[in-house]
This record gives structure tokens, sequence and C-alpha cells, in this order.
């Protein structure tokens, strides 16, 4: 087993690499002028030679490859020279020794903003997961179960229109219907930020008084803190965590109705499947409860592709989860890559796309491996 | 995200799954028996499931209307138009009544015309007085129905643009590297790898960005992003085609390898590609108009749903119909899309039929 995870992680390392290569280059094609994008158009070329010079972008990108204003210029007689001496070697000896560069247009450390902005995106994806969970089993076994039945057919409808729902779509409907149409009423919900105003979530250093903490330990509370819902459970602040919860309902179930769709459609089919097998029927003769049949037997073994289809979907989530960031005015990793690309701030780009593909790297693995323990029939090898 | 094929092999042989025409049909009725025709039997597999109906009926109702929609229009910032016929002008069928780009204010007929007015028709008891919107107007005080039924003719080509491209390159890329195998096979299919192992929709931005914001540009993203999928699919099958019977037969008949691959090959591992494929433009619509939702499509005249949306998010809460019938259009899309895919998944994929 550890063998196994031993040469998944090391498999992983050449497609990190690939992909630190794709966002980088990529990045780098984007056109026109990084000085100009970020001082403004007005920024004479005294000043833009020196911000240039400054953040290195005076260097090949790759081996003879150049950018001069807004203009990529290979040049072959450089190649050579430029080797070993660019932009992209540069950068990886810098992601090597942990560190993810400074964002341009802040002046902050990639990684500080990241502390900041993910524990959004975690706390709103895995709301978003629970959601389509919880949601999404029950009514596909239902529907397997009663196949055909009004409530089959109604779920089955609602799937098929859920899948095919845009998340801000989705999203703009539930914000309208919850602040405008139930306005004044106890399902009223607020249709954007994280937290109303006057309301706050002390962080876990604050509380625990550890001011003057530093390092990783001070980052990782920092992170937590974070992660509103969590931190104010802990620390007991009831009037926060009431509040942020009902900030994160409307997100979570625009970012969970695809996912819920697609659980309940593989749920339903993979019951189907089960209920047909001689297992199930020698069950039912041996005279087992009805509800014993379905749920502990039938139900247990439809279960294991639906487990596969979660960790698929949590690749999705974090597409989706740009859009809900955007849509529900959140300040997650998702729209701050998009106001990145937008802004050509290269380093937070590649920072936090790298993150993204650590954690959808891992997240895979992960899936992959509590499969064994769900269906003791897999051994990993 | 299935890296196995949808469907294995269903047409080897050409046979296809023909009711009755299993080997206990006696000789003399096969004799007798029209010879079975490989679409005739797919189209009867099809049609037999509810959903494909469904899912065709609504795509020929959005290609009639993104055909029928009315003259072509050069979206220009006045709002100008090539040949938007005058009233009483024979113009043929047109289904959307102004130009879709054109702000409507001030025009004759338009008066007491308002910013995002709502819905009005006069027999369903809008005031006379009123300018008669059938969706009403936007913020931009056009015309939204027009810009909805225009809005056809952007997205259900691109959606069909992108994913053909991502087929076309990505059987070209699967079958290579599974008809050649060996080394072209790990290194290509190592790089569709980094392509999967990452959020596509992040990646579909970077790439529109980079190729410069435009609508063809973000359908070129989305062709590119969903490669790898349909690289994988060609792949497998190829792989489990490659050693069937008749493929050796052409081969001892001397059939060059590229022949072999392009007559024999490819057709046989169509269907699984065309079943994936036409559940892909349905994700590809909402990619699309996920791109445009978050501003990266460029000119933002282009009567484009997603965009017509982003434009006007913020006005959810005071003119719902501005966002919501837009998001409306893009949901029946991609259903029909998806409907019509689940049927032919269905149809053509024998372990699913029960």
């Amino acid at each position: 087993m550890s063998r196994y995870i031993l040469r998944r992680l090391l498999l992983s390392i050449p497609v990190l690499f690939g992909i630190v290569f794709v966002v980088f280059t990529t990045a780098r094609l984007i056109p026109g002028d990084p000085c100009r994008a970020i001082l403004g158009e007005r920024a004479t070329d005294a000043t833009c030679n020196q911000f240039i010079k400054r953040y290195g972008l005076d260097k090949a990108i790759l081996p003879g490859l150049y950018r001069e204003h807004s203009e990529l210029i290979f040049r072959g007689d450089q190649v050579v020279p430029t080797l070993v001496d660019n932009q992209f070697i540069a950068y990886m000896g810098q992601v090597a020794s942990g560190d993810l560069g400074q964002s341009i247009k802040q002046s902050r450390p990639v990684t500080t903003m990241l502390i900041e902005r993910l524990p959004t995106t975690i706390e709103l994806s895995i709301l978003a997961l629970l959601f389509a969970i919880t949601v999404g089993v029950p009514l596909g076994l239902i529907s397997g179960y009663r196949r055909n039945s009004a409530a089959d057919v109604s779920t089955m409808a609602f799937a098929n229109v859920g899948v095919s729902m845009p998340v801000f779509v989705l999203g703009l409907l539930l914000a309208y219907l919850f602040s405008i149409v139930f306005k004044g009423t106890p399902l009223a919900l607020p249709p954007s930020g994280r937290l109303s105003t006057g309301v706050e979530v002390i962080p876990l250093v604050q509380v625990w008084g550890l001011q003057s903490l530093q390092g990783p330990p001070r980052a990782f509370l920092d992170f937590i803190s974070g992660i509103y819902t969590v931190t104010s459970l802990i620390t007991g602040q009831w009037n926060a965590l009431l509040d942020s919860f009902r900030h994160l309902i409307l997100p979570a179930i625009a970012l969970g109705t695809i996912p819920l769709a697609i659980i309940a459609r593989i749920t339903r089919s993979s019951l189907l499947d089960v209920l047909g097998q001689d297992y199930v029927r020698t069950a039912r003769a041996k005279g087992l409860r009805e509800q014993t049949v379905v749920i502990r037997h039938a139900a247990r073994n439809a279960l294991l592709p639906v487990v596969t289809v979660i960790g698929l979907q949590l690749g999705g989530l974090l597409s989706g989860a740009i859009l809900t960031e955007t849509t529900f005015n959140l300040a997650g990793v998702g729209r701050s890559i998009v106001e990145a690309i937008t802004g050509r701030d290269y380093a937070v780009v590649q920072g936090f796309t790298l993150v993204i593909a650590v954690a959808y790297v891992m997240v895979n693995l992960l899936v992959d491996v509590s499969y064994s323990y769900v269906d003791p029939r897999v051994r990993m090898r | 995200m299935s890296s196995e094929p949808l469907v294995q092999g269903t047409l080897v042989g050409g046979g296809g799954a023909a009711p009755g025409a299993g080997p206990a049909a006696s000789a003399e009725s096969l004799l007798s028996a029209k010879p079975a025709s490989l679409w005739r039997d797919t189209l009867t597999n099809v049609y037999r499931q509810r959903s494909a109906i469904v899912g065709t009926i609504v795509l020929a109702f959005l290609v009639f209307v993104g055909i029928f929609a009315g003259p072509t229009v050069s979206s220009t910032p006045a709002g100008l138009v090539d040949e938007w016929p005058a009233e009483g002008e024979p113009a043929g069928i047109h289904i959307a009544p102004f130009d879709p780009t054109r702000p409507l204010l001030g025009e004759p007929g338009e008066e007491g015309l308002v910013r995002r007015s709502p819905p009005c028709v006069h027999a369903l008891g809008c005031p006379a007085e009123l300018p008669e919107h059938l969706f009403g107007t936007d913020g931009n005080f056009r015309d939204l129905y027009s810009r909805v039924v225009y809005g056809t003719r952007v997205s259900v080509p691109a959606g069909f643009g992108a994913i053909g491209l991502a087929i076309i390159i990505g059987t070209l890329i699967g079958a290579m590297a599974g008809y050649v195998g060996g080394w072209t096979d790990n290194v290509l299919m190592r790089f569709m790898d980094v392509l999967l192992a990452f959020p596509s929709f992040l990646l579909a931005i970077i790439i529109t960005v980079a190729l410069g914001r435009s609508l063809t540009n973000a359908l070129l993203a989305v062709g590119i992003v969903g490669i790898p999928v349909y690289a994988r699919i060609a792949r497998a099958s190829v792989l489990s085609i490659r050693e069937a019977e008749f493929v050796a037969a052409s081969r001892a008949l001397g059939e060059s390898g590229f022949g072999i691959l392009l007559r024999r090959v490819l057709p046989n591992s169509l269907t699984p590609l065309v079943v994936q494929g036409t559940l892909g433009i349905g994700s590809a619509v909402l990619e699309i108009a996920g791109l445009a939702f978050i501003g990266v499509t460029g000119d933002i005249t282009v009567p484009e749903w997603g965009s017509m949306i982003s434009l006007e998010r913020g006005q959810v809460f005071n003119s719902p119909h501005v966002v919501l019938i837009p998001g409306f259009a893009i949901i029946l899309t991609v259903l029909a899309f998806n409907l019509l895919g689940d049927g032919l998944r269905d149809a053509l994929d024998p372990r699913l039929n029960r």
C-alpha cells in the first residue's frame, strides 16, 4: 500500500512539472506589455525599463525567447547562453525553495495572499460537496429503488436540468429569490459577501492571545481563522457562526447543484445494477426484510461507483468556484486567479494555479487510495 | 472524464445490434430481409429513447431559430446593421423584430420606452401606449427578445465548433498514440495527462486571455481543453480494435498502416466519440457562456447569452428578466444536447440496455 502511494506521488511530479511549465509559458504569452498593464498606460519608458529589470522580466522567458514590450521575439543566437539563465529556471528554483514569489500588483508575497483567499474557496467547496452528497445520494437511492415512480421521474428531470444549468444563472436566480422574493420572511438569505456588516470573526491568534507567534504556525492559525465557520465554532462566536453560515448557503447550493445531479444519477443507475444481481435475490429469498436487503446489502455496493464520481467532482468544483465567487462577490482563489490573469500578475497566476494543481493531484490520489478501503476487492499495486 | 470508452466496439463488423438479426434467425428470413444498414439500425435504436426525441426536437427548434433569426448583423459600436429591413419592406422570414445591437431609445414607435423595461405584450394586457417587447429591453434600450434570438446563432455553432475541434484533434492524437504505441504513445498521453490534471475551466480562461480576448478564441480554448478526453477515448477504442481480425485481414491484403487506421480502425471507434461529443457540446456551451460571464470574450455588443448576463448581473434584484431570460436560453440549449447525448448513449451502449 505505502509502495503504491509512494509510486503515485513520484509519478505526479512530472505531471506537476508539466503543469507549471504550461501555466508559466501560457501566462507569458498573454499579449500586451506587462509593465503598462500594471503601472498604467502612461508609464514612461524609463519607468518601464526599471520595472522590467526589477522583476527580472528582461531575462529570456525560455531559452532564446524574449518579450520586448508587447512583442515576443525569438533570438536563435541567444538559445545556448540562456539555457540555464532564463525566467523559467529561475522560477523553478524559487518554487523548490518554497517561495511562490511576489504579487507585482499588490507588492505582497503570493503565499500571504493564498493564506487569505484559500480558506474561502475551501469552505465553500466543502459545504457544496456536503450538500451534493447528503441530498444527491438519498435522492438517487429512492429514485433507483422506486424506478419509474413519480419520485423517480421528477428526480431525474430535476437532475437533467441541474446538470444543464450554468452555476452563475442558478446563483443569480437564488440570489433574486432569497433576497427579494422572500424578503421579510424567515427564508431570506444574504446574496453576497461572507459576513454582514458589523459582524466579524475574531482570528484564533487574537482569541488565544498568541499575537507574538510568527512563521509557519502563525500562518497555519491565520489560515484556519480564514475558515469562518470553523473558527467561530471552535471559539464559540455563535453570532458570527450563524451569520457566516447563512452567507454560505446560497453559494454552496449554486456550486453543489451540478455535482448533486451527477451523484443522484450515478447512485440511481448503480443501485439499479446491483438490485438485479443474484446475491440480492438470495438475500430476499432467505427472508431478510426489504429494508435490510436494500440498505445493508444493495446500497453498500451501489455506492462504490459513487465514491469515484465524488472524487471526480472535486476537480469540477474548482471550475465552478471561479463562477460562484464572481457571482456572490467572494474573495476566494477562483476570483483572485481571474483577476490576476486579466491583470497579468504572473506570480499570482502561477502560484495559485500551482497550489490548485497540487491539490487536484492529491485529491485524485486520495480518492484512489480511499477506494481500496471502501472496496476490499480493489488492491493497490 | 471517463478514461474508458463508453462503448467498446459496439459496431464492430458493421452489424450493430439489429433487432431480430441474431444467430437464431433462419437463413431464409435473412435472405428475404432487407440488408441491415449501420445507420438505419442506429437511428431506429436512438429514436426509441424518449430523451433523444425530446433533445432532437428542442435542438431542431434552436437551429430553426438560429437560421431564421434575421439578417446578418455587423456588431459595430453604433449598432449599425448591414441591411436591417425597414418597416413594411419584404425581408423574408425573420424571427427577431429588431436589430439586436441597436439601442431603441428615441426610435419611432418607441415612445415611453424605459431602460430595462419588463416584458410587454399588448395581447396579454400590457397598456397600449407602451412599446411592445416580448422579453422587455436591456440596460442599453435594446430589444431583449431579439438579442436572445440572435444568441442562438452564437452559442449553438460555438458549442459545435469547440467540440468539433476537440474531437478532430483528440482523435488524431489518440488514434496515433494507440496505433503506433511505444514511445509516441507515452509522450502524447503523458501530455494529455498534464492537461487533464488541471481544472479545465481555469485552463480555458488562461488560453483565452493568452490568445486574445474574443469569442472565437474562447471557442478555441474550450476546444483545446476538451482534447484529452477524446484522445483517451480514441486511443482506448483503437487499442481494442487494432487486434480485430478484420484489421489483420486488411493488413494481409497489403493496406498501408495509415490506410488501415483511417478506413478500418477509425470508423469503428466512432460511436463512443459521437456519444461523448454530444454530451460534450452541452458542457462546451456552458463553458463558453461561463467565459463570457467572467468577461474574457471581448466585444460585449455581440448578443451572446453569457455576456448578456454578465453585463446586467448587478440588475438581477431590480430587473430579473434581463438576467434570467438569457439564463433560461442557456439552460434550454444545454439540456437539449444533454438529452440527445443521454439518448445516444443508452441506444448505442449495449451494457446499459435494460
